[in-house]
């Protein structure tokens, strides 16, 4: 299914832009929405859900458009939608939860169905204890099992690993990867790490902004000869540097750092990765956009 | 694809069964029951009902405002938005949620009472009556008010958009209730109150005459519950919704809407008009007391679908000293006329309030009989004052605009005894008797009790015919329980229990007594038969026809004196002829309308004083029949009803005590503490006491044998000077009269009282 994001913007209040100016095609399979927090991302992913409109532009999901009030539900009768903030309703077991969940979604004989899902999501034994009693990652993996229903071909995971312990969001990659086989998927998330792991194809959104579209090689090309990694006691850092990470070894700390330039005497250039190239594009491209505001 | 409205209530009912504060409200329901069950499970089951219909009501409102307030507002909340992004549409969301709360706490709210009044059952502190009752009643109060409940607190917590203030808002408009501060304007129950306060569950015909009112009732509530939803509904499909709702729906629920509304206005009228109907009518612009004698009068109809049609033939005689160019006849409201003849001559024949009214097309010169012929059908309309008012205008006197029951018909249950307005007939304040026929045709559907003769019948009906100059008609069908007993018959309603049958045994012995006290011939076979909304005991040749209301009375010695002297009454106005009274003065809850006297032109002028708010019920006064205020009648009553509970109950403690109290009433120097006319009648019961001891058993028995020969109905009434007369020259008791003028006078009481002791 074929997701059309034409100059969106988002106010919720004037003056104060959620998003600004969006254009955007993502394709089936799984598609990554990276980011810091306060982004936007959120934002976008409720406009493409249906669930707010854009204060301006347009969001067409196959061919349908998101403002058009009869073509909407057209486009809910294909959707999964997993939100950030996830509230299940606690004094149900799972089972009758999807059941619940199956009756809105209009989805009939769906006994199987739900078994189906309560086993691809691992809670086959847990399906008649009451949710309230669910750890976070046994209510995520819910979450996608309601997501889920009803066979949805747009599915939209907004932070899905926030709070996972690391078996549990190694899982639940894997799990979305496994979907994206046969349908788009949207993972919206500020952990570089998820979208590295899952994604062929990613946007970024800064402030608002969408600062990169394409796809995860390309972004880890943006650092490319821009990452050095160097050991110091006590050099002071330069401004235009950014450091990506350091680790102490002995009396020395070994740092990694992003810079158009050697920054230092004995520093050498290193692959970079994704992070890398998300850092870099956040880091200069934001540099660019602030001037030209400032302009 | 339609979501499954059954399943989003299936949920919705699980996680209301889970929640703690449903557990909460289904502890405090059956606490409220209990309690009233507690409080008053020695009054009579009906105050029982509307207590707890009442209670239940009106405490489980917050609390369920607690339950379904939040469950209606969770989806609100941004982290509850993946319910948003299904093809649920909002108002089919809120129509399951409704849907499983009306289930559950419908199930609950009847449930609950029926297990206690079960519960009670069992250790036999209420009678399967009840139960039988409750099982009806409480389903058809409880769950229309109920559902209109869920329904107000659903609308509040859509617009409110927010729980708490949903639930702050019930909870304050239900405590300035309770505190009287919104009573009675804003509370909702006020057209259930209105009901309950007069709701009466017969023995024979259960909800009978109260059906049609309380259906009304429960389809304005049910209307009203709807209305309110789409109404809410929509509005937050309008204006919050988030477009949630899909373009169709809108239009739907608007359609609905409008529909709904204009069924609510025409419940709430079916509702009054069916309340204003069981209350008075509209009376006639003139009333004609005493203007027409009956000379004779024959009647002949058929009783079929509910339905009773009559053709009468009348000979009156203008006994008034004018000419009369107009006729009143009384005639039940629920009956069209649909001709008439006067002398042969076609006349018009048109309704007013509870009379017809013939314009004569002749003038009636004073002493001029004529000859009246009217054909009138219809169903007979049971006003509510006349059978329910007594239970709740205790302590008003004269006690409201009651008729006599003497007519019911509905479904398979029929009632009809003497001159009720089931037949035409002129206003009179005296018993007329004259040569009467009645010829009925009635349908073979049930046990059929009747003091007529049976002159025809086949296998659908069966015709009965009363002749005489003193025709007591009793006829009574119903679907009976008939109880045998020794020598005689016992035919109970459906929904009678065993102390009906207690008080139907006893008073066989109380009619078998008085029989032999008039020395009369006691018919080898009675039978006590249950009439439906009847108010007095009934006595008619060899039957005996048992009002319900002596199950509003739990002390058996009270219920035992209470039966003693309607047993008393009903011989005494059976076989003597007492003065009468037709008046337009009465009472009527919030209105009291008083009449003086006409003037030379007959101009009379009326006054209704409102005794608190505005009442439909009692537009102007009514006529009614009453019977005189006698002295002799009631202290003959009341002489009679201890000696048959002496006789009859062997309950000589009470007898001794009840009449220890008369003669204490009638003491000199009680003139200051009561009223004058109370003192008067304890005079009066001390005095025909004592004559009655002084001529022994034997005497009083001759004494009351001479009285319902001389002054037998149909003749001119027995007054207190025509009794002093008698006493005066009655053989046995002419040595009596001046001790009991004594006594009247109070030179007695004294004295008497120190022999009494």
């Amino acid at each position: 299914m074929k997701i059309s994001i034409e100059n969106v913007s988002k106010f919720y209040e004037k003056n104060l832009p959620a998003l600004r100016d969006i254009s955007l095609e993502i394709n089936q399979g799984m598609f990554g929405l990276l980011g810091p927090n306060g982004a936007g991302k959120t934002t976008l992913m409720r406009i493409i859900a249906t669930i707010i409109q854009p204060t301006e532009g347009l969001v067409k999901i196959g061919n349908y458009r998101t403002d058009n009030m009869k073509e909407k539900w057209h486009i809910l009768a294909s959707l999964g939608y997993l939100p950030q903030e996830l509230s299940l309703y606690g004094s149900l077991t799972p089972y009758e939860f999807l059941d619940f969940m199956g009756a809105i979604k209009g989805c009939r004989k769906r006994s199987n169905q739900i078994k189906e899902l309560l086993e691809i999501v691992g809670l086959s034994n847990s399906a008649h204890q009451l949710i309230k009693t669910f750890s976070g990652g046994m209510k995520r993996r819910l979450g996608i099992a309601q997501a889920l229903i009803n066979n949805p071909s747009l599915l939209i995971v907004d932070e899905p690993t926030v709070g996972l312990d690391p078996e549990e969001r190694t899982r639940f990659r894997n799990m979305l990867v496994d979907m994206a086989s046969d349908r788009t998927v949207i993972l919206s998330s500020h952990i570089v790490e998820d979208i590295a792991q899952t994604c062929c194809h990613v946007a970024i959104l800064h402030q608002g902004k969408l600062l990169y579209k394409g796809t995860v090689s390309g972004l880890v090309q943006q650092a490319n000869n821009k990452v050095w990694e160097y050991t110091s006691s006590n050099t002071p850092l330069h401004s235009s540097i950014l450091v990506a990470k350091t680790r102490i070894s002995d009396s020395n700390i070994k740092y990694r750092v992003l810079a158009e330039e050697q920054p230092m005497e004995g520093a050498y250039l290193v692959s970079p990765t994704i992070e890398d190239g998300y850092l870099w594009i956040i880091k200069k491209l934001h540099q660019v956009f602030s001037k030209d505001e400032a302009g | 694809m339609v979501p499954d409205v059954f399943s989003i209530a299936k949920a919705e009912v699980r996680m209301t069964l889970r929640n703690l504060g449903f557990w909460f409200y289904l502890f405090f329901v059956t606490l409220i029951v209990n309690l009233v069950f507690v409080y008053s499970h020695t009054n009579p089951l009906r105050e029982t009902i509307v207590q707890v219909v009442s209670n239940v009501l009106f405490f489980q409102f917050p609390l369920l405002a607690i339950v379904i307030t939040p469950a209606l507002a969770r989806h609100q909340h941004s982290s509850r938005e993946w319910i948003w992004v299904t093809q649920i549409d909002y108002p089919l969301l809120l129509a399951g949620q409704i849907l499983g709360f009306i289930l559950l706490f419908s199930f609950v709210i009847v449930f609950i009472p029926c297990l206690l009044t079960f519960a009670w059952m069992v250790f036999e502190k209420s009678s399967f009556i009840d139960f039988v009752a409750v099982g009806k009643i409480y389903p058809l109060l409880l769950l229309p008010v109920t559902f209109l409940e869920i329904s107000i607190i659903v609308s509040i917590t859509c617009l409110a958009r927010n729980s708490m203030s949903g639930i702050a808002f019930i909870l304050a408009t239900t405590i300035l209730t309770w505190l009287g501060v919104l009573m009675p304007s804003a509370s909702l129950l006020t057209p259930l109150n209105y009901t309950l306060i007069g709701l009466y569950f017969d023995p024979v015909a259960g909800l009978g005459a109260e059906k049609k009112l309380t259906e009304t009732l429960v389809f304005f509530y049910f209307i009203t519950g709807l209305f309110s939803l789409f109404m809410s509904v929509l509005a937050n499909a309008l204006l919050f919704s988030r477009e949630r709702t899909k373009p169709g729906s809108k239009s739907f629920l608007m359609v609905l809407l409008g529909f709904s509304a204009g069924t609510m206005f025409l419940a709430y009228g079916l509702y009054w008009l069916e309340a204003k109907q069981r209350t008075v009518p509209p009376p006639p612009s003139q009333i004609q007391i005493d203007t027409w004698k009956l000379v004779s009068d024959s009647h002949i109809g058929s009783i079929a679908d509910n339905q009773l049609k009559l053709a009468s033939e009348l000979t009156i005689l203008n006994a008034s000293s004018d000419p009369q160019t107009d006729l009143f006849l009384s005639l039940n409201p629920g009956l069209t006329c649909d001709k008439a003849k006067v002398n042969n001559e076609t006349a018009l024949c048109e309704r007013k309030g509870e009379f017809v009214h013939i314009p004569l097309p002749m003038l009636v010169k004073p002493n001029q009989k004529i000859s009246v012929e009217v054909f009138y059908q219809g169903k007979l309309i049971l006003l509510r004052e006349d059978y329910s008012l007594a239970y709740t205008m205790r302590g008003y006197s004269p006690p409201s605009f009651q008729n006599p029951v003497y007519r019911y018909l509905q479904n398979d249950i029929l009632y009809l005894h003497r001159d009720g307005d089931w037949k035409v007939h002129p206003l009179s304040s005296f018993s007329h008797i004259g040569p009467t026929t009645i010829t009925l045709s009635v349908p073979v559907s049930s046990q059929i009790v009747s003091s007529g003769e049976i002159i025809e019948q086949n296998s659908s009906h069966i015709t009965y015919q009363w002749i005489g100059t003193l025709p007591q008609i009793l006829l009574a069908s119903a679907p009976y329980i008939e109880i045998p007993t020794s020598n005689d018959k016992v035919f109970l309603g459906v929904y009678s229990d065993k102390s009906d049958f207690d008080k139907a045994v006893l008073l066989l012995t109380f009619k078998k007594s008085l029989d032999s006290k008039f020395s009369l011939i006691t018919d080898s076979q009675q039978t006590v038969i249950m009439l439906p909304y009847a108010q007095e005991l009934i006595f008619s040749d060899s039957i005996i026809g048992l009002p319900a209301k002596y199950r509003n009375q739990n002390d058996l010695v009270n219920v035992e004196y209470l039966l003693a002297r309607d047993a008393s009454f009903a011989w005494l106005i059976d076989h003597i002829s007492w003065p009468h009274e037709i008046n337009t003065v009465g009472y009527l809850r919030s209105f009291e309308t008083v009449c003086d006297e006409p003037d030379e032109t007959g101009y009379q002028e009326c006054r209704t004083i409102s005794l608190g708010k505005y009442n439909l019920q009692a537009p102007q006064a009514r006529v009614i029949y009453q019977i005189a205020d006698s002295n002799v009648l009631y202290a003959l009553q009341t002489i009679l009803a201890l000696d048959l509970l002496n006789s009859s109950v062997q309950n000589e403690s009470f007898v001794k005590h009840e009449y220890e109290n008369w003669l204490q009433k009638a003491e000199c120097n009680n003139e200051i503490i009561l009223p004058p006319a109370e003192i008067l009648k304890a005079r009066w019961v001390a005095g025909i006491y004592r004559l009655f001891d002084r001529i022994g058993e034997d005497g009083a028995s001759k004494l009351l044998s001479f009285l319902a020969e001389k002054y037998k109905s149909g003749s001119p009434a027995l007054t207190e000077q025509e009794f002093l007369q008698t006493i005066e020259s009655f053989q046995y008791t002419q040595n009596y009269l001046p001790e009991f003028r004594a006594v009247l006078s109070c030179n007695m009481a004294d004295n008497l009282m120190e022999e009494g002791k």
